[in-house]
């Protein structure tokens, strides 16, 4: 079942399909979140005027780009490479974690020994280094020179789950 | 005679020692990211941003112009030493400056791309200073309804220079225009597509996308391809061109700087259409084309002095009618905003200071580069030694501290990785970026003034087709699809972005 499936990815271009298929998840979501705002007339546009004709655009974008994708010469999915992809992904997740929680040392120094994964051999002792390093430097420029106010360190006071969510 | 008044004004603002020092500090910055390969301008600019904001609105403009025009700079000096492009602008000064460096003509090839760029930023602001002028005084008597055509030219003009599909890049407009409509709506009050998240009510904030799109989502491309340089002609003797290469390049470098100057003026524009265009234009016209791609002198000025010319006139559009024809043109427009100055025309009415002041700024950063960075190439190249696994965890740290300042926000730095990841979605299935951000930036002054143009109209769209300025910029509008869907311009398109 599964690999017929996965056979029929093999005869189209996966590709235009993914584009199509983002396109209309897009024009539906923004179809949803602009249902109760009032279309109005030509003359006098409501909120959602502009908004649905446009995710109606999108959504003729997407269809067509479904459809193309069958007709056109097979391209298959290119290579993700994982390894970078999440592990720069997890050092933004992590750096704004900590900097919430325990400040910007921690999460330049949190950040680096991350992101240092995404490359083959990890240098640890290379990375245990450089991060402290970045975090004395960004320290100095942002809070020292720019006068950002950021917390330095984890205050004793404050609760470490504080904040680790945005709103 | 208007002119040279501006002129003197601006190099009156850009010369203060206050501008000079943002200034050089500004080509510092664009050298050192132009060299680096993996870090563009855009992240840079995009980076820096938030802390323009206690600039004076002259000042930050200066600093990030500089930017921008420095890293075509630096690009040059990693594509002639390393064969690795620093920009996609200089890909092309790879071809033969590589091949002049192995030769041991290094030197000279450093000099004459210096000299070159240095030469077309000198005739790019004297372009940008007579192109000015009336444009914005035309741009001055837009209505809502010319607005509203110029904007859809601006953007489907994108379409046409942009690399891939124009049908995948039209639609990533709309995509665009949808995000940049997020938000309150001015009109009504009512919240748009906010999801009841409070951080989004005033539109979702444009640093975190830009940085995630390019910044991230390129450092992750990057990191999937093992990192290996190649030096070459390492030792640089004598950074003086001979009188015979001299010779060489200049017919080259007029030729190349004209080619930029109109093709970075063009929607769509920038840095980097005109160098391909201008190498193409060399070989074509060169009395012995097989000399190129072994060390042709021609090839490394005209390309050199197209982009930087290229670079330098993709402000024109920006300055006059607040259109941006790239990326990092919008980030400049996120830039003014920042500093709450709408831009349009009356940005060259209401600050003359500002305006020639950049422009001013574009010639004397030129000449700081072409006085500093020679001296300075030992630096440079020591720099190109820096490996890539420490350079990307600070930038990522960079990125990450420029996504949270510009709101001191927590949920743009969550923005920034939702962004990165989709950019990486993009890259993976060739779509391009740069249409969506274009139409980002535009959709809220689409939308605003479609909605004003159909209320005077009262509904009728042929209001659009009757004003003689709005149907002449439609008429350009359908030319230009006409032109995209006509399979001979369509071809050539493809062959000029191979």
């Amino acid at each position: 079942m599964r690999k017929a499936g996965l056979g029929v990815l093999h005869r189209i271009d996966v590709k235009e399909l993914a584009f199509g298929l983002f396109l209309i998840a897009l024009a539906l979501v923004a179809f949803l979140s602009t249902s109760a705002l009032s279309v109005g007339t030509a003359a006098d546009m409501g909120p959602g005027y502009v908004p649905r004709v446009l995710a109606w655009a999108i959504l003729g974008f997407g269809a067509v780009f479904c459809i193309a994708s069958l007709l056109k010469a097979p391209q298959p999915f290119p290579a993700l490479a994982w390894r970078p992809l999440v592990a720069i992904l997890a050092a933004i997740a992590l750096f704004a974690l900590l900097f919430s929680t325990l400040g910007l040392i921690a999460a330049c120094v949190g950040c680096v020994l991350v992101a240092g994964t995404a490359t083959a051999p990890v240098r640890w002792r290379q990375l245990a280094l450089f991060g402290p390093v970045l975090a004395g430097f960004s320290a100095l420029l942002f809070v020292k020179s720019l006068g950002l106010p950021f917390k330095l360190w984890p205050s004793v006071l404050a609760p470490y789950m504080l904040q680790l969510w945005p709103w | 005679m208007e002119l040279f008044d501006n002129l003197a004004l601006g190099l009156a603002t850009a010369a203060s020692w206050q501008n000079l020092l943002f200034c050089f500090a500004g080509v510092m910055i664009g050298t050192l990211v132009g060299v680096l390969p993996g870090i563009s301008p855009l992240t840079t600019v995009a980076m820096l941003l938030p802390f323009t904001f206690g600039l004076a609105p002259a000042s930050a403009m200066i600093m990030l112009a500089g930017i921008f025009y420095g890293a075509q700079y630096g690009s040059s000096t990693a594509a002639i030493l390393v064969n690795v492009p620093g920009e996609t602008s200089s890909i092309v000064t790879c071809i033969d400056g590589y091949q002049m460096a192995r030769q041991g003509r290094a030197g000279s090839a450093l000099a004459i791309a210096a000299i070159a760029s240095f030469f077309a930023g000198t005739v790019a602001t004297v372009v940008i200073a007579l192109l000015s002028l009336p444009l914005a005084a035309l741009a001055l008597k837009f209505t809502a309804v010319e607005t509203v055509s110029l904007v859809i030219l601006g953007l489907l003009g994108a379409v046409v220079l942009a690399h891939g599909s124009p049908a995948k890049a039209i639609a990533m407009i709309v995509v665009g225009v949808l995000v940049g409509l997020v938000g309150v709506d001015v009109n009504s009050g009512a919240p748009r597509m906010t999801f009841g998240i409070p951080d989004i009510n005033d539109g979702v904030s444009f640093v975190p996308i830009a940085i995630g799109l390019f910044g991230i989502a390129e450092m992750i491309r990057n990191l999937e391809q093992p990192q290996d340089r190649e030096f070459a002609g390492m030792r640089i003797s004598n950074l003086m061109p001979t009188t015979a290469d001299l010779a060489a390049a200049f017919p080259a470098m007029v030729r190349g700087t004209a080619v930029g100057c109109v093709l970075g003026v063009l929607p769509g524009g920038g840095a980097a259409l005109p160098p391909f265009s201008a190498y193409a234009l060399e070989k074509k016209i060169a009395a012995d084309p097989s000399r190129f791609g072994k060390g042709a002198i021609e090839g490394v000025a005209s390309p050199e002095a197209a982009n930087n010319a290229g670079a330098q006139t993709s402000f024109v559009p920006m300055l006059t009618l607040g259109l941006p024809t790239n990326p990092l043109m919008a980030l400049m427009i996120g830039a003014l905003m920042i500093q709450g100055i709408q831009p349009g025309p009356q940005v060259m009415t209401k600050q003359p200071e500002l305006f020639w002041g950049v422009i001013a700024s574009m010639w004397i950063g030129n000449l700081m580069l072409i006085i500093i960075n020679l001296p300075l190439i030992g630096i440079w190249v020591w720099l190109l030694r820096v490996p890539y696994n420490l350079l990307f965890p600070a930038i990522i740290v960079f990125c990450a501290i420029g996504a949270y300042s510009i709101n001191n926000s927590l949920f743009d730095l969550w923005l920034m990785l939702g962004f990165g990841l989709l950019g990486y979605f993009f890259l993976k299935i060739g779509v391009e970026p740069a249409p969506f951000v274009l139409g980002f930036i535009l959709g809220p002054m689409l939308e605003e003034n479609f909605r004003r143009a159909m209320l005077i109209a009262s509904g009728d769209i042929m209001v659009f087709v009757q004003r003689p300025i709005s149907a002449v910029l439609l008429a350009c509008s359908a030319l230009l699809l006409a032109a995209l869907l006509f399979p001979g311009i369509r071809r050539k398109r493809e062959i000029l972005q191979d």
